[in-house]
């Protein structure tokens, strides 16, 4: 499905790839550990589109998306901090990428509220934001993401934030979600026992290449 | 980095040309008339250089006062609760408001000859440095209060649990944190001071005038251009040094980061319950106080002053002043705009979104006379002067909303399906559309308030509330002051109310506290 063919990106004096391949199945969720500083928000944001490449080529699905701008490639990234839009509601937040698509206004908001509903957010649809708590948050921008329904899932140390407790919950429910929706996921962590929780394959960027862990 | 080169640049063509027609033109032609005479050399004339380092050493002596009855008040602000706290923030920003007619008459009513305190300051340096205190204490404490709140809870309790007493924590802890507020606000304040017209007109009196005020009776009583080009070159340099500072420091400031802020606690101590007093005291008479004494002296007028409000002039000048205010909204909107979306990643065009404040407007308006002669009596310059001398407000406000913006909001937006376009505006305007409000509302203040080019473009039918007020003040007899006050009353609260329609209470989009 993905396909990473010898990345180069270089940031200042730092080599964050060096020739650089990866391959995700479709279906698939690979995990991707590294030390901090390794590049591996960086790499997330080159596939996603919002950080140009120095050298190299992104395929999905057969297709060279290297040049296609973010918002063309129906990739969705799940930021650490979530980045949900602080002037918008709950509801509103989820709606934002199906009104991208051209959905009627009412028919995103039903979609948004099943969409909601599953999250187990029911009730929350006209909430601000900043009023939710970090689990709440979280599954808002999960919901966000999942509603457009994207080819690929791009998580950056997506529970990082969330009190141990939380965090295996959420786990389980992502990988669920990830698992019935069939989306394949790159998923950044730096702790190895989520790797394997949420992952059937576990890769380790060192040095600007991936290496099998 | 997402970015699309073409498009700032091509932004930034309609804000340059305008800035050249209106600043860089102007003043090269008065430059150029004024070589053509003998000048006296800066350096050796005694009086030209008393009044330059007069000016640098009063904006330096404001700078100073405001920092020290600023942080003060700001911490006290920051830190306490009290009943009415709200409200002395909202009403914070009210002196900069001020048209500086308005401040000016309010300190000579309070300090000045017959005031209503017996105190008389005038010929002294006190006056000016009260008009500019009056200005720019709102502005330091606004900006060090924004400081202060920026302190985690944690990293003080951090410094506490290290050893450091409370003081030595402000020092060592707060104080650094705020400190990157704070310095770009002194940089302002020094520019005001320094650049201001108005108050010091009004306050400096004969030997505590600015240069600003030199070269406006140079240019306009002596037509001596030669002098005035030599000092506005002098002005020009310090200010735009200041402006570079400004726009350098103002770029240092971090974007916010997730943090659980310092709490306020209740002033219940005796200690505290008089820091509170204190601060609203110093608040009170550095702000409240003149505009107090404005309203005071036109209630004092009684009937017969009042009538001046329906004389057939008073009604014609509200009308010009709403109706040229309004003007140069429009048009300060569409450049202002214009402008921060080119300046967002060119620090170029950051600094250049000062221009109207480093040139002397006084040399702008009278530059203007000489370059555009058929133009003169057009109303389109004046609106065009109008919404220069607003254009930093707009564009400085909106570029702080924009810097404020986290990127990964924009990324967001783009990874689900928006373009860059839409993206702008669906996520990066709403967050930025509070700062430019709040800019539009400083506008608006400027407009309603501004008599320095309206001095030299007006034509008697154009004749505006600030100056139908001048005339009155230059005219003898207390009738003719009554009249002034009661239409300084009025103007201040015209200026109010401009202010108020425009920055609405914030809608709160943010989850700390957004005072
Ligand atoms: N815009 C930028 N300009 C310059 N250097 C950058 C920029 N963005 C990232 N870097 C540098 O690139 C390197 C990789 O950053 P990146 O955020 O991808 O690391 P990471 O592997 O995600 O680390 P962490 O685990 O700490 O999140 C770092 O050294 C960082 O300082
Ligand atoms: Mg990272």
């Amino acid at each position: 499905m993905l396909e990473l063919r010898a990345l180069h990106k270089r940031m200042g004096a730092r080599c964050l790839a060096d020739g650089l391949s990866l391959k995700v199945d479709a279906g698939e969720t690979v995990a991707l550990l590294g030390a901090s500083g390794s590049g591996k928000s960086t790499l997330l944001r080159m596939v996603a589109g919002l950080e140009p490449l120095d050298a190299g080529q992104v395929l999905f699905a057969g297709e060279d998306v290297t040049r296609q701008p973010p918002e063309k490639r129906r990739f969705a990234l799940i930021f650490q901090d979530f980045a949900l839009f602080p002037h918008l509601d709950v509801q509103e937040n989820v709606c934002f990428g199906l009104v991208e698509q051209g959905w009627p206004k009412r028919l995103a908001r039903t979609e948004a509220q099943a969409m909601l509903a599953t999250v187990g957010l029911h009730g929350l649809e006209h909430r601000r934001v900043w009023t939710l708590s970090g689990g709440e948050q979280q599954r808002v921008a999960l919901a966000r993401a999942l509603v457009t329904r994207p080819r690929l899932m791009l998580l950056d140390e997506p529970f990082s934030a969330l009190d141990a407790e939380l965090r295996s919950a959420m786990q389980d429910e992502f990988r669920q979600r990830l698992a019935d929706a069939g989306i394949p996921a790159l998923l950044v962590t730096h702790d190895p026992a989520e790797a394997a929780r949420m992952a059937g394959r576990v890769v380790r960027l060192e040095g600007g290449r991936m290496r099998p862990v | 980095m997402l970015r699309t080169r073409l498009t700032p640049a091509a932004l930034a063509l309609l804000p340059l040309a305008f800035l050249g027609l209106m600043a860089v033109g102007p003043v090269l032609r008065l430059f150029a008339e004024g070589a053509g005479q003998p000048s006296a050399n800066l350096w050796a004339d005694d009086y030209l250089r008393w009044r330059l380092l007069w000016s640098v050493l009063q904006a330096a002596a404001s700078c100073l006062a405001a920092l020290l009855a600023g942080l003060p008040v700001a911490w006290v602000l920051a830190r306490f609760d009290f009943p009415g706290r709200a409200l002395v923030l909202r009403l914070l920003m009210l002196p900069f408001v001020m048209p500086p007619l308005v401040a000016g008459i309010g300190v000579l009513a309070l300090v000045g000859p017959h005031g209503l305190t017996g105190v008389d300051l005038q010929d002294t340096p006190w006056l000016l440095l009260y008009g500019n205190l009056f200005y720019n204490l709102p502005l330091v404490v606004r900006a060090a209060l924004d400081g202060f709140a920026q302190v985690p809870q944690s990293r003080l309790a951090a410094a506490r649990t290290l050893g450091a007493g409370p003081w030595r924590a402000f020092w060592r802890v707060e104080l650094p944190t705020a400190r990157p507020w704070i310095l770009p606000a002194l940089c302002l304040v020094f520019l005001y001071c320094f650049s201001g017209f108005g108050i010091a007109l009004l306050l400096g009196g004969q030997r505590y005038a600015t240069v600003e005020v030199e070269i406006y009776s140079l240019v306009a009583y002596e037509l001596n251009l030669a002098d005035a080009a030599l000092l506005a070159y002098a002005t020009m340099t310090i200010s735009a040094l200041t402006a570079l500072a400004y726009a350098l420091a103002e770029r240092r400031l971090a974007q916010p980061l997730r943090f659980e802020p310092v709490a306020r606690t209740r002033a219940a101590s005796l200690w505290s319950r008089l820091a509170v007093a204190a601060a609203l005291g110093l608040l009170f008479f550095c702000g409240g106080a003149p505009l107090l004494a404005v309203l005071g002296r036109a209630l004092l007028a009684g009937r017969a002053g009042w009538v001046v409000l329906l004389e057939p002039d008073t009604v014609a000048a509200l009308w010009n002043t709403t109706r040229f205010t309004l003007m140069a909204l429009g048009a300060v909107a569409v450049l202002g705009v214009a402008h921060a979306l080119a300046a967002r990643r060119s620090l170029l065009m950051r600094a250049l979104g000062f221009l109207p404040f480093v040139v002397s407007s006084v040399c702008v308006a009278f530059g203007l006379l000489l370059l555009y002669p058929a133009y003169t009596a057009s109303l389109g310059l004046l609106v065009a002067s109008y919404a220069f001398l607003a254009y930093p407000f707009v564009t400085k406000n909106l570029l702080s909303a924009f810097d404020a913006v986290p990127a990964h909001l924009a990324e967001a937006a783009r990874t689900l399906g928006a373009s860059p376009a839409r993206t702008f505006w669906r996520v990066s305007w709403p967050l930025a559309r509070e700062g430019f409000a709040r800019g539009m509302a400083f506008a608006a203040a400027t407009a309603v308030g501004e008599f320095a080019v309206t001095l030299f473009l007006s034509r008697p039918e154009w004749t505006t509330l600030t100056t139908l007020i001048y005339q009155h003040l230059g005219r003898p007899g207390s009738a003719n002051l009554d009249a002034a006050m009661v239409l300084a009353a009025g103007l201040m609260v015209l200026a109010l109310a401009a202010f108020l329609v425009i920055d609405r209470p914030a809608r709160a989009t943010r989850g700390g506290e957004h005072a």
